[in-house]
């Protein structure tokens, strides 16, 4: 080949980095009715802002994932998704709470592979309203001790008086990203807000005077740091109120 | 022993990153190459600033990390100018210890002297020195080339790779971090974390090359083996093309990289043994 003639970059397929975010989604008996259905609308609403989001940063793949429970757990996306082909399926709502069984299946896929070492941090939301069912412990302490499992960035949406908050803790090892939903309408604030997460995450360097970082960094990490500023507030509610969960 | 030459022939180049660009910043790599002891001595350094609203001047970080490099091999070299062998065997046993504290020790000091000279100082210096440091933070990876034996040392992310024909392998196996976290210069007692390597050169060695490159590079790539492969084909471009040919398009190929990558910025250092 002659000095002058081009010749094409050397190497192979190049990727942006994939980001993983995972709606966990308690389909027990107790969410039946108002809840499971503000749980569909709401996510099905954040799906179009998450993709715009996405868009501010391309050198990022937002990939969705949907994953129900409720007696035993099943992927509703059987693989990561773009968000720009997401489309969100209407769950329903019946059965026991294995949550440990959820974490079972988070778990192999956040072991290397499938996932990328070159991914940025995974995104876990998970939404329940009562106490799991099954050996939960056993399934969470699996997960947290996966490489990917400790650097993934974990937000629990609590709904109604009934979920157990010490085990919602102990996912997201931080109480501040235990979000209290008592009413549908804090329901939906919540999961918009936590939707945001995928976009901190794909641009982690805006830190604020006033942080909390998620997931669990070791002393020489950098965690993802949110607003608190910006983290909803459940709404003061009368306990007699008929709408009160 | 042998007859190789530690005087190689070097190209780099440090590329904003796309999505720097896209927000108006600045690249934050630096990269800085020396030839030393009557040029048979190639010096490479490769440094990645941190970048984020914590990290300002990062830039400045990693300019000031890659002196340093070059400033501590240098002196370690003129202690045992007169035994090359010496040296390698120092390098060796204190490349970890003795020489990973010298260079976080410098690099914080002359990062001090910078803030101050620049009257930069603000509240969070005062709260803890860390806050100082981290306003620098900077990842360094860095290379000794001799004629008998090469010392790898690196400190955060980025790889340092031996390329020869058909194979590119890493020369330190570094404790990668999953996700968006790099060890650093500015963390408190940083030389912990310094992984180096010091390996004997030969003879019978084909044609080689050693490639040092920030992890906008690796992470443009989606896993390990089309990395590696990358590193390869770039290896071969200059076995059939030459240097000269490869530096006139590096640049435009790593702003591709990026691009359609990772979008961070980008440095490679690619040093050739005269045989190719």
């Amino acid at each position: 080949m002659s000095e002058t003639k081009e010749f094409k970059r050397p190497g192979g397929e190049l990727s942006n980095r994939p980001l993983h975010f995972i709606w966990v989604v308690d389909c027990s008996g107790s969410m039946h009715g108002e809840k499971i259905g503000k749980v569909n609308h709401a996510i099905q609403s954040t799906i179009p802002e998450m993709a715009d989001a996405a868009r501010n940063n391309p050198y990022a793949e937002l990939l969705i994932r949907t994953l129900k429970f409720s007696s035993g757990a099943q992927w509703v996306t059987p693989e990561p998704v773009n968000v720009d082909n997401f489309c969100w399926s209407d769950l329903e709502a019946g059965g026991v709470t294995d949550m440990g069984n959820a974490f079972d299946l988070i778990s192999s896929q956040l072991t290397i592979p499938p996932m990328s070492d070159r991914a940025l941090p995974p995104v876990l939301v998970l939404i329940s309203d009562g106490q799991p069912t099954d050996d939960y412990k056993t399934a969470l302490d699996k997960l947290l001790a996966l490489p990917w499992g400790k650097k993934s960035v974990r937000i629990a949406i609590s709904i109604g008086q009934d979920a157990d908050v010490s085990i919602l803790n102990e996912f997201t090892g931080n109480r501040d990203l235990v979000l209290q939903a008592n009413n549908s309408a804090d329901l939906v604030k919540m999961i918009k807000w936590a939707s945001t997460a995928a976009a901190v995450v794909s641009a982690p360097a805006t830190p604020d005077s006033t942080t909390v970082a998620g997931g669990a960094g070791g002393s020489n990490s950098s965690p993802i740091i949110f607003d608190i500023n910006n983290i909803p507030v459940p709404e003061e509610s009368d306990p007699d109120d008929i709408n009160v969960w | 022993m042998t007859s190789m030459s530690g005087e190689m022939r070097v190209i780099g180049v440090c590329v904003t990153g796309a999505s720097h660009k896209l927000a108006g910043k600045p690249c934050q790599d630096n990269i800085k190459v020396n030839r030393v002891f009557k040029k048979d001595m190639t010096l490479l350094a490769v440094a990645d600033g941190h970048g984020s609203d914590k990290s300002p001047f990062s830039e400045e970080g990693s300019k000031i990390a890659v002196d340093v490099f070059h400033t501590i091999i240098s002196a370690a070299f003129k202690k045992h100018k007169n035994d090359i062998n010496k040296l390698g065997t120092f390098l060796h046993r204190e490349g970890d210890t003795t020489i990973a504290k010298e260079i976080e020790k410098e690099w914080k000091s002359r990062v001090r002297k910078s803030h101050r000279v620049n009257n930069r100082s603000n509240d969070d210096d005062i709260k803890s020195d860390f806050n100082l440091w981290r306003q620098y933070g900077s990842t360094l990876l860095g290379l000794l080339i001799t004629s008998s034996f090469y010392f790898a040392f690196q400190l955060g992310d980025g790889d340092i790779l031996l390329l020869t024909e058909n194979r590119a392998e890493h020369i330190i196996s570094g404790d990668k971090q999953l996700g968006v976290d790099t060890h650093s210069l500015c963390h408190d007692e940083s030389w912990r974390k310094a992984i180096t390597q010091v390996r004997h050169r030969h003879d019978d060695v084909t044609p080689h090359a050693f490639m040092l490159t920030t992890d906008g590079f690796s992470n443009s790539y989606p896993d390990e083996e089309m990395f590696l492969k990358t590193c390869c084909e770039y290896y071969t471009a200059i076995n059939l093309h030459g240097t000269n040919t490869v530096w006139g398009r590096l640049q435009r190929w790593l702003e591709e990289t990026s691009e359609k990558g990772s979008g961070d910025d980008i440095s490679v250092l690619i040093a050739c043994d005269k045989k190719l």
